[in-house]
């Protein structure tokens, strides 16, 4: 529950945030990213329960408080790099961790399928900065729910192939 | 010695002979302080008001009993003074003339004041000129047809610009050059600091003065250079008043090229501070209608004033800006008009009969016109007289603007109307709008505002737009948010100018319909825009994932694609950013400042321009600095229909247009009309 809560408030507060189409400087920039990091932990594990959920909290602060330093020492923001490399690929470490996706394998699957979701739902929208994060994140949640059903139907086939 | 009734001095230079040699004669106006209803802020303020017949020429003691001139100076005219101090009369011949005289290499100004208290001097003063002189002064104050003073094509306009220069301090014995007072940090040119930059087509200058302190053998020098050479062409040096404000006339002989000044000053003094405010006068040939704007202030629209026990009640609109290049004819008159709307007035009286009510018209502090108002009714109705005022359009004169702007009130357009009411309790309604209507140079350094060695306009000019918006405003209200922006369209490019003066602003964009266009290079000031080393480095690295992303397929908008967009933007908006939406029925150009500097007070964007044959300016908006960021702010119409043109025959002033607008945000607005 506490998952799917994650996902709609942070994907609503992009939303939110990209409606103005306009400039990000860090604090907005930062913002977002922590954003982006709660919406992919709510879309992972979306079906699931999300560990650990202070340190996540944690985390997405940190993004900020990183963020928000750019002001004091600009050239800082060269570690918004690394960020958004961890911003996009954290929760799928923990999504493998934790048992959410079944192996890299799955990762991957889940990258190609929701990237081409993406370019479809997109199609018919808009072509401003909040129809991107609309696309993103059905993309990515209704890719995760078809894989998850298939590697589970999978199994299913799997295990009554045994059994016989 | 005071003289009332005098001629007019303003732009003449008076000399007495003191038994040795000409001595200058300074010429104090003498003022005259009136209760007056500010409509801008709704104050009530004591102001002084002047009639340029009133005035007491300071004169050495030494020309009192003379001991006989000799002959005038060449080109002087004898005037002479007959004074009568109660007691006996004697007579002192003066020389006046429009060129200053000039001892060795100095030039000796009579200096010229607004008093701000009156004199009081036993000695008045008959000056007698000889047969033919002008009329009195003020007499000449006549009405203006409101439609009759507009700019012609093929017509020679004679605008007037000022200089902006800040204050130096001073003590012992000095020798220092007066900064330049630029917001775009326009001082050095040619390798000289100091410079300001003044233009093309030059032809004089009202020089005004304003001394804090006590100077004593103190010379303020004017240095003139050709910009085109970088090369000194001549200076002009006069002695400088010991204290106080005051303002002469020179004109030095100065060549058609790009003229540049420096103002020096020296002296001896404890402790000083000096300023300068000149104001230049130029020659411009209108080619075509497009080199000239015409602006337009409007008051507020409704006025009610109530007040009692005053001899004298002014109200006073104003002042408006009137930019750098305000158009005047060679007689002085400057193209454009003052209207100000009908008005009732109703004094509470207790006599038989109404008397006649005395209306006065002052420009700028001048004495303009006058009428006497008849009553509606010959008796009271009621212990009420009513006066119905009607309505005025007065000529702005050239020598008001210029004088504003020599004694530091930058040029400012002020009206105020002053009634006599005579103690009684008065209402005074407007039923309309009071409007100030001229003609402005819109360039006011060039006859052709592109310079053909680099085939871009001017822009030194903007910055004087912007100086001269602060100054005059500065006194009324300075929190106010003054925007100028622009758009000029050559053959091959679009150059956006943006000055401002508030800090928290942050972004601006400019939309247009039918136009296409190529890469852009972001000036602040007249400086490029440097990408800092980091930003450069993320910007490289962040492509390189962004390449990586697509090498296979577009980039599909997804959380990789949204993360690495917001990342990119942080390196491209680090010192600033420039972004062109382009799509079927519109071009918008979108700048924000960046985040690691602070808000430049002029921009300048320069765009190559690919396409496009009817391309019109739709609308300009401003962003403003909030928590760290920068929101979308107030969007302004400017106006539609200003077409820019594509065309490439018929020379400069064809192929090339500038139109502006700029806004004031505060009650006094100010809309700019440009002639299509």
């Amino acid at each position: 529950m506490v998952s799917k809560l994650l996902f709609f408030s942070s994907t609503f507060f992009l939303i939110f945030l990209a409606f103005s189409n306009g400039v990000f400087y860090p604090l907005r920039a930062g913002v977002f990213l922590a954003g982006a990091y709660l919406a992919l932990v709510g879309v992972v594990f979306f079906f699931h329960e999300v560990p650990r959920l202070k340190r996540r909290m944690a985390e997405t602060l940190a993004v900020v408080a990183l963020f928000s330093a750019f002001y004091l020492f600009p050239p800082l923001s060269l570690s918004a790099i690394p960020a958004g490399f961890f911003v996009l690929f954290y929760p799928l470490y923990l999504g493998l961790k934790h048992g959410v996706f079944r192996d890299v394998v799955h990762i991957f699957l889940w990258l190609v399928l929701s990237m081409a979701l993406s370019a479809v739902i997109y199609w018919p929208l808009p072509k401003v900065f909040w129809a991107e994060v609309v696309a993103a994140a059905v993309s990515s949640l209704v890719a995760h729910y078809l894989l998850l059903k298939t590697y589970a139907q999978r199994r299913r086939q799997r295990g009554e192939g045994v059994a016989s | 010695m005071y003289v009332e009734d005098g001629p007019e001095v303003e732009g003449l230079h008076i000399y007495a002979w003191g038994g040795a040699e000409w001595r200058p004669v300074y010429v104090i106006y003498q003022p005259q302080h009136v209760d007056t209803h500010v409509v801008a802020t709704g104050d009530w303020v004591s102001m002084p008001y002047y009639n340029m017949s009133r005035y007491v020429l300071r004169m050495p003691r030494e020309v009192v009993a003379p001991r006989g001139p000799p002959a005038l100076p060449p080109g002087f005219e004898r005037w002479t003074l007959e004074v009568d101090n109660g007691t006996k009369k004697i007579t002192i011949t003066l020389a006046v003339g429009r060129e200053p005289l000039k001892l060795n290499n100095f030039t000796i100004a009579t200096w010229q004041t607004f008093g701000d208290k009156e004199i009081k001097t036993p000695n008045k003063g008959r000056l007698k000129t000889p047969p033919g002189r002008q009329p009195k002064n003020g007499a000449q104050g006549g009405e203006a047809g409101a439609a009759s003073y507009a700019v012609s094509t093929g017509a020679t306009i004679y605008p007037v610009g000022s200089l902006y220069f800040g204050a130096v301090a001073v003590a012992g014995t000095f020798f220092t050059y007066i900064p330049v007072d630029s917001p775009m940090n326009h001082r050095r040119i040619c390798l000289l600091d100091d410079m300001h930059w003044v233009g093309f087509e030059v032809q004089n200058f009202t020089v005004g003065v304003e001394v804090g302190g006590y100077v004593t053998g103190g010379y303020l020098t004017l240095e003139f250079y050709n910009l085109d050479t970088c090369s000194f062409i001549t200076s002009v040096s006069l002695p400088l008043p010991s204290s106080g404000r005051y303002w002469t006339n020179v004109q030095p002989s100065l060549p058609d090229a790009q003229i540049g000044v420096r103002v020096r000053v020296s002296g001896r003094a404890e402790t000083a501070s000096i300023r300068a405010y000149i104001a230049a006068r130029y020659k411009k040939a209108v080619q075509d209608l497009a080199q000239t704007a015409t602006s337009k202030a409007v008051s507020e629209q409704t006025l009610l004033i109530s007040v009692s026990g005053r001899v004298k009640v002014a109200v006073f609109f104003g002042p408006y800006v009137a930019y750098d290049g305000a158009a005047a004819t060679s007689a002085g008159v400057i193209y454009g008009y003052v209207y100000i709307p009908p008005s009732t007035t109703r004094l509470t009286w207790y006599g038989s009969y109404c008397p006649t009510l005395a209306v006065e018209y002052y420009v700028n502090g001048l004495y303009y016109t006058y009428r006497f108002v008849s009553p509606s009714t010959p008796s009271p109705v009621n212990y009420y007289c009513n006066y119905n005022v009607p309505s005025t359009a007065l000529q702005i004169k050239a020598r008001e603007y210029a004088t504003s702007k020599a004694t530091s009130r930058g040029g400012g357009i002020a009206v105020a109307v002053v009634y006599t009411t005579m103690g009684a309790s008065t209402t005074i309604s407007y039923g309309g709008r009071l409007e100030i209507v001229y003609d402005r140079w819109k360039e006011p350094f060039r006859s052709q505002y592109i310079d053909s060695g680099r085939g871009l306009p001017y822009a030194e000019w903007g910055s004087t737009l912007l100086s001269n918006t602060l100054q005059v405003l500065g006194p009324v209200n300075g929190t106010t948010t003054n925007i100028v922006t622009e758009v000029r369209a050559a053959t091959n490019e679009i150059i956006l100018s943006l000055q401002h003066n508030n800090p928290a602003l942050c972004g601006a964009g400019w939309r247009f319909t039918g136009l296409q266009v190529g890469g852009y290079t972001l000036y602040y000031g007249n400086e490029v825009v440097e990408e800092p080393w980091w930003a450069a480095i993320g910007r490289r690295v962040a492509d390189a994932v962004d390449w990586l992303m697509s090498v296979t397929r577009d980039r599909s908008p997804w959380w990789a694609s949204l993360l690495l967009t917001i990342i990119q933007n942080i390196f491209a908006t680090a010192s600033g950013l420039v972004k062109i939406y382009t799509d079927s029925s519109a071009t918008i150009i979108e700048w924000n400042r960046g985040w690691t500097t602070s808000t430049p007070p002029a921009v300048v964007i320069r765009i190559l321009r690919t396409g496009g044959t009817d391309v019109r300016w739709d609308s300009f908006a401003v962003m403003y600095y909030s928590i760290s960021e920068c929101y979308r702010g107030v969007g302004y119409s400017v106006n539609t229909n200003m077409r820019l043109p594509p065309t490439v025959t018929g020379g400069a002033s064809a192929s090339e247009r500038i139109w502006t607008w700029r806004g004031q945000i505060s009650g006094l607005n100010t809309d700019l009309l440009v002639k299509p």
